[in-house]
């Protein structure tokens, strides 16, 4: 039963699903399920968001199935339409809320004790990654975009670029600046911060 | 290789560029070339950032797996109940529906016009009912002269055969003999002789209330019945004589 579905294309199966047959629905879930965490995850920098997203989707494309067109693309870039309007609803209202600290803030806390304790290369590693996801955070939204579909989600161009509904060429160009931006504030990340002005002897309260 | 060549190479995939760092050309120019050893020493820390990022990313909690195969269920058993539930008027596409009651309303049109052409009684029928009618009263002068002229039209268009076709001779309005002998039992309505009535005069046929002919209902059967009878118009389309036919 199983094997019969998996040779079945997307389209067949979200047909298949939208009747009601269960196994069909699974292998689809399980096809684009980790593209889907993977990408929301990586822009959202949280594995809440990642599951509400996720989660999302598959609820939407239950229920808006029947205006997938198989004529302007697969199902994995209709399901990435939705995750993408998902994360950009879910991020305009999460800046509404003041930010409060996340739980990798606080492990990063946690992590500074175990330093004393022998675990300083778990913490470089961390604040390395920490840094570089700060670093792609704080890019404009058509360089994150690119990316997180090609060296996070690793797809190729042309997946990515069907993905973003424009050119592969568009996708190299942004993907460059992209890079180049994120080498540049890596740079500026590794240089020592500016040394504090030194206080006053009337400052010092010890 | 020229330092454009060796950022072409990395403008591809990250890693591609990355694993060509062994090639012989490649490393030769890193090694001469300060700019392009800063370029590619960069390319690769980001990679080895970007490689550390990507492993970092969480599992799938099986929690996700159970609320999306449980939300999935409960659409399925929503669908199945408002399939249930929903009469069939609502379940009729709106569009579907008014296509087929424009092509039910084109067959039947397209059907009606088919008998009416090929089934030869109802074309006696109509010309039964268009024989029927006929003018309760007189025609007034205006309609006469119309009917006058129209008379004319026909006896122009007419066969030269005496007898003419049977529609002719079905047809209310009767045409005078063009000669100028006197119509037979013709009460006279008004003065007529050579002078005052030149041209040939027409015979038309009409239906009148029996009161204004002044007959009484019992020698008309019932009251309010139709008298026929013929009037004899002249060319200008004044009324010279009448005959009660029936």
């Amino acid at each position: 039963m199983m094997d019969r579905l998996e040779s079945r294309s997307d389209s067949e199966l979200l047909e298949l699903s939208l009747t009601g047959e269960e196994a069909a629905f699974l292998v689809l879930y399980e096809r684009l399920k980790p593209s889907i965490f993977r990408y929301a995850f990586h822009v959202t920098n949280s594995k809440t968001a990642a599951e509400e997203v996720t989660q999302e989707v598959f609820v939407f494309l239950l229920r808006e199935g029947t205006r997938y067109k198989q004529a302007r693309g697969d199902v994995a870039a209709f399901a990435f339409g939705i995750a993408r309007n998902f994360v950009r609803r879910l991020q305009k209202r999460e800046r509404v809320y003041q930010e409060l600290p996340s739980d990798e803030v606080l492990e990063k806390v946690s992590d500074r004790q175990n330093e004393r304790d022998g675990l300083a290369a778990q913490l470089i590693r961390k604040q390395g990654i920490e840094r570089i996801r700060t670093a792609i955070a704080s890019l404009p939204d058509r360089y994150r975009q690119v990316i997180v579909l090609c060296d996070l989600c690793e797809l190729s161009y042309a997946e990515a670029a069907c993905r973003l509904e424009c050119a592969v060429g568009t996708v190299r160009s942004r993907l460059n600046r992209a890079r180049a931006l994120l080498v540049e504030k890596l740079k500026q990340s590794k240089k020592p911060q500016t040394e504090l002005p030194a206080a006053g002897p009337e400052e010092c309260l010890i | 290789m020229t330092c454009q060549e060796l950022r072409d190479d990395f403008e591809g995939d990250l890693r591609v560029g990355a694993n060509r760092l062994s090639a012989v050309e490649l490393v030769e120019h890193v090694a001469a070339c300060p700019s392009c050893n800063r370029f590619v020493e960069g390319q690769k820390e980001l990679e080895e950032h970007l490689r550390a990022v990507r492993d970092s990313a969480p599992p799938i909690p099986d929690s996700l797996d159970n609320t999306v195969v449980t939300n999935y269920r409960s659409f399925v058993l929503e669908q199945s109940r408002l399939a249930k539930s929903t009469p069939l008027s609502c379940r009729i596409n709106p569009r579907i529906a008014l296509g087929w009651a424009a092509a039910v309303a084109f067959a039947v049109a397209v059907a009606y016009g088919a008998m009416l052409l090929f089934i030869p009684g109802q074309h006696a029928w109509v010309d039964r009912q268009d024989t029927v009618r006929q003018p309760m009263v007189a025609p007034v002068q205006g309609t006469a002269d119309k009917e006058a002229a129209r008379a004319r039209i026909a006896t122009r268009k007419a066969p030269k055969s005496r007898g003419g076709s049977a529609k002719h001779a079905n047809h209310p309005v009767l045409l005078a003999e063009k000669d100028k002998s006197p119509p037979i039992r013709f009460q006279s309505l008004m003065y007529c002789d050579q002078i005052s009535c030149p041209g040939a005069m027409e015979v038309i046929r009409v239906q009148l209330p029996s009161p204004v002919m002044g007959l009484t209902p019992t020698s008309s059967g019932r009251m309010g019945a139709a008298v026929s009878a013929d009037v004899l118009v002249g060319p200008d389309g004044i009324a010279r004589g009448i005959r009660v036919v029936e």
